[in-house]
């Protein structure tokens, strides 16, 4: 044990650091959980081998290893003059990528670069990692192509590739070239499209950049979606009115096949409930639609502007067809709910009672932590009087025992 | 929190019952306070048709007007009412509305049988017991099956939906004993309404036999065989031949190609019950006996003067309304002066008391104040109006 401060913090370091090194990289940084709403659905092959690579001890680096690592990139990065400072993870995952059997990777351009000398012919384990594979086009397309120093030192030398691939048979030199062609042409396609679409992952302006972002997007797609959902419906009940049954709520009737015969009988049911219509055909029936006050006042709403923007002689007809068809409905006994006032109403009785239903649910809540905490603060209270009867001293009298010594009735 | 319990087993709620149409068959207007027995006799066999789903005994007061029906309708689930008017020069009109917002269509019951002066034309009347158990089956002739017109489709549809439906899987053929027949005069539009009981007669056997069978089956009793030596004497009996020849609906296969059972059959009949009515639509209106009128057989009105009295209901709505209002506003006013005057009231009495603590007041003093205070209040709902409001506007100004 030495005296000097230097010492003392040396070794408190060295505590920290060998607690450090105990910890793996990946929950010290946790790199992985940002890019997770990012990352594709690895196959199983791959995922099989991710999984094996976890338990090898050489792979896994620990949280001390990373910090330093970083440590020595940050100093290089600022030594460099003009270089952009690379994203570490990805250097992480390039790492791993050198040490596993990974035998193709595709460089800033696209092009492929062959890491080791597998005949290309052996297209097997070609995809070995093709979600990785086909991120990288995509990432780096827009970054700076100048390498750091740092990824060129760990990335092998994309000029000592060539040299390897010459060794390889000429017919299957051409036929991989080919294949690396279209290969890259499908990559420049879809990384383009991406871009295109404002994909998540993409550089592209307006892409969502983080989780936030990505959910912020789909919400706004799908509101455009309904409410172009709703236009459409609202636009073909506003079309109906023209025909038959118009105010009341929707009714679907086919057109009745002309029929000669003049015998008509009372209402027949099918087991399913469904009605017969006068020609005691099935497909005749009628299904009544029921919606909800407020999409109901809203349907009425949408009509009446379409009824208010046609001739007056039109507006006149589609009043008098209506008064008809609202009579016919009632005398079926169906519910017509075409009085805006009343519709009004029933949808503020409505949000009231939502209204209130949710405070006294909130009340609930309430009563129920507070419940919990009186208990709780009893409780305690109770163990605390209970310790200190314990060990106060001088002897206390016995508590009189029930139905011996006679305890005190209630009154 | 404990999960309610509920009884599924012994209180299963019975879904579809308000499916079924229920109705009230009334007199109204004269009809109700000077009825003809003749009329009455009408209400009686048209409640008799639409049996089991009315109100069978059902006795209206002089005092009871459509109001109060339209009321209990609602708690007792009455779909349909069946109003049944009388002038004083004796025509007849009927209305059926359904409850509660309408439509109503109003016929004008051009002549009626009763059920009791049907039977004193037929030979063989039906007594209608049983068969008051089930609803009539619904029959509509010469109703156009397509929408011809909006004044069709809401009578055909008004016939239809005052019957409860027929669930063909779940009905069964035995429940089926009336028929009500609706026919439609094609030229004139009159429509008649005519009620028959299902009777079926066994076809195809001896009189004899049928005797016996309908014996053994309890609907009359044995023949007397006193005097009759053998079984024969009775079956070659020539005063059993079959007279009857009109009940022999289906045609009988010639003996030696069936068997015994096959060679009695059943033939389907019907048996007029009563009333007959003969009616002519009058017109249609909107709401239950009010509103708009949709249709008139008689009065017709242009767009112009359509809109003048639509615009003359409105007024009157408008006016009905700002008078209801302003009711409810005099009742408030009343219920607040009372509420005051009492509090009030009380206060004195309460300071009085005190006082007279605190100073040792005699009791001659507090007799005093008491009577005093007697005569001032006065319940409001005993005062006439004319004091009631002297006493507001005494108080408006002070």
């Amino acid at each position: 044990m030495s005296d000097s401060l230097k010492d003392r913090l040396n070794s408190h370091s060295d505590a920290f650091k060998g607690l450090l090194s105990l910890i793996p990289a990946k929950y010290y940084y946790d790199d992985e959980s940002k890019s997770q709403w990012n990352r594709k659905k690895a196959t199983k092959s791959d995922a099989h081998r991710v999984k094996q690579a976890k338990f090898d001890p050489s792979q896994g680096s620990s949280a001390l290893d990373e910090v330093t690592r970083r440590e020595t990139d940050a100093v290089v990065s600022k030594s460099g003059a003009d270089s952009i400072e690379v994203d570490s993870f990805e250097q992480e995952v390039l790492d791993e990528e050198s040490d596993s059997d990974i035998s193709v990777i595709f460089d800033d351009h696209g092009n492929e670069i062959r890491l080791s000398g597998d005949a290309p012919d052996s297209s097997d384990d070609l995809p070995v990692q093709p979600a990785k594979v086909q991120e990288k086009p995509a990432k780096k397309a827009s970054a700076n192509p100048k390498v750091t120093q740092a990824e060129s030192k760990r990335q092998p030398s994309s000029e000592a590739q060539p040299e390897k691939k010459s060794s390889a048979k000429p017919a299957a030199k051409r036929d991989a070239q080919g294949i690396e062609e279209l290969r890259k042409k499908l990559a420049d396609k879809i990384t383009e499209m991406k871009i295109r679409r404002k994909a998540p992952g993409t550089n592209a302006p307006g892409a969502p950049k983080n989780r936030e972002e990505l959910l912020a997007a789909r919400k706004q797609r799908q509101d455009i979606k309904k409410r172009k959902w709703d236009e459409t419906d609202a636009a073909s009940d506003g079309e109906n009115i023209d025909e038959n049954h118009s105010l009341a709520e929707d009714v679907d009737t086919p057109e009745r096949a002309s029929n000669e015969e003049t015998i008509i009988f009372g209402q027949i049911k099918l087991g399913d409930g469904n009605k017969l219509g006068l020609n005691l055909s099935a497909d005749e029936q009628k299904v009544l639609k029921r919606r909800n006050a407020a999409d109901q006042l809203r349907v009425l709403e949408s009509r009446k502007a379409k009824i208010s923007s046609l001739p007056e002689a039109k507006q006149t007809e589609i009043a008098n067809k209506a008064q008809w068809s609202r009579a016919i409905l009632q005398s079926e006994g169906a519910k017509v709910r075409d009085n805006e006032k009343l519709l009004k109403k029933t949808v503020k009785q409505q949000q009231r009672r939502k209204l209130k239903s949710e405070l006294q649910w909130k009340d609930r809540l309430d009563t129920v932590a507070k419940g919990i905490a009186s208990r709780e603060a009893k409780r305690n209270a109770n163990l605390a009087a209970r310790k200190e009867a314990k060990f106060s001293k001088g002897k206390k009298k016995k508590p009189k025992r029930a139905g011996f010594e006679g305890k005190k009735r209630r009154k | 929190m404990a999960k309610r319990r509920h009884k599924r087993r012994t209180h299963v709620v019975e879904t579809g019952v308000e499916d079924v149409p229920k109705s009230m068959v009334v007199k109204m207007g004269d009809a109700k306070r000077h009825p003809t027995k003749a009329l009455s006799a009408l209400v009686r066999d048209f409640r008799a048709m639409m049996q089991p789903h009315t109100a069978a005994r059902l006795k209206e007061r002089k005092a009871n007007r459509l109001k109060d029906f339209l009321v209990m309708a609602g708690p007792l689930g009455v779909s349909h009412f069946f109003l049944f008017s009388q002038t004083h020069t004796g025509n007849t009109t009927l209305r059926i509305a359904r409850t509660p917002r309408g439509p109503t269509v109003y016929f004008k019951v051009k002549q009626y049988s009763l059920a009791r002066d049907i039977q004193k034309t037929q030979t063989h009347p039906h007594a209608l017991t049983r068969e008051l158990q089930n609803p009539p089956v619904l029959v509509m002739n010469n109703f156009s099956t397509e929408k011809t017109s909006d004044l069709d489709a809401l009578i055909t549809s008004t016939f239809q939906n005052m019957l409860p439906t027929i669930d063909i899987q779940k009905t069964k053929l035995s429940s089926i004993q009336r028929v009500m027949l609706v026919n439609r005069d094609a030229e004139t539009g009159d429509i008649d309404i005519r009620h028959y009981a299902l009777v079926t007669r066994t076809v195809g056997a001896s009189r004899a036999i049928k005797k016996l069978s309908a014996a053994k089956m309890g609907h009359r009793d044995l023949p007397d065989l006193s005097r009759l030596g053998e079984a024969a004497d009775y079956m070659m009996d020539p005063g059993q031949s079959d007279s009857e020849g009109e009940d022999e609906v289906l045609d009988t296969p010639a003996a030696g190609t069936v068997t015994e059972q096959q060679r009695i059959r059943k033939a389907v009949k019907l048996v007029e019950v009563g009333p007959r009515l003969r009616l002519s639509v009058l017109k249609v209106e909107d709401g239950l006996c009010q509103g708009k009128t949709l249709f008139h057989a008689h009065e017709t009105r242009t767009a112009k003067q359509a809109a003048k009295l639509e615009d003359k209901h409105r007024q009157r709505d408008a006016l009905r309304e700002q008078r209801r209002k302003q009711q409810e506003e005099n009742v408030r006013k009343k219920r607040e002066a009372q509420t005051s005057r009492s509090q009030r009231g009380k206060l004195k009495a309460k300071m009085q008391t005190e006082g007279s603590d605190s100073e040792g007041a005699s009791d001659e003093e507090m007799a005093d104040s008491a009577s005093d205070s007697e005569p001032e209040y006065q319940d409001p709902s005993e005062m006439n109006d004319y004091e009631l409001e002297a006493e507001l506007a005494a108080e408006e100004s002070s």
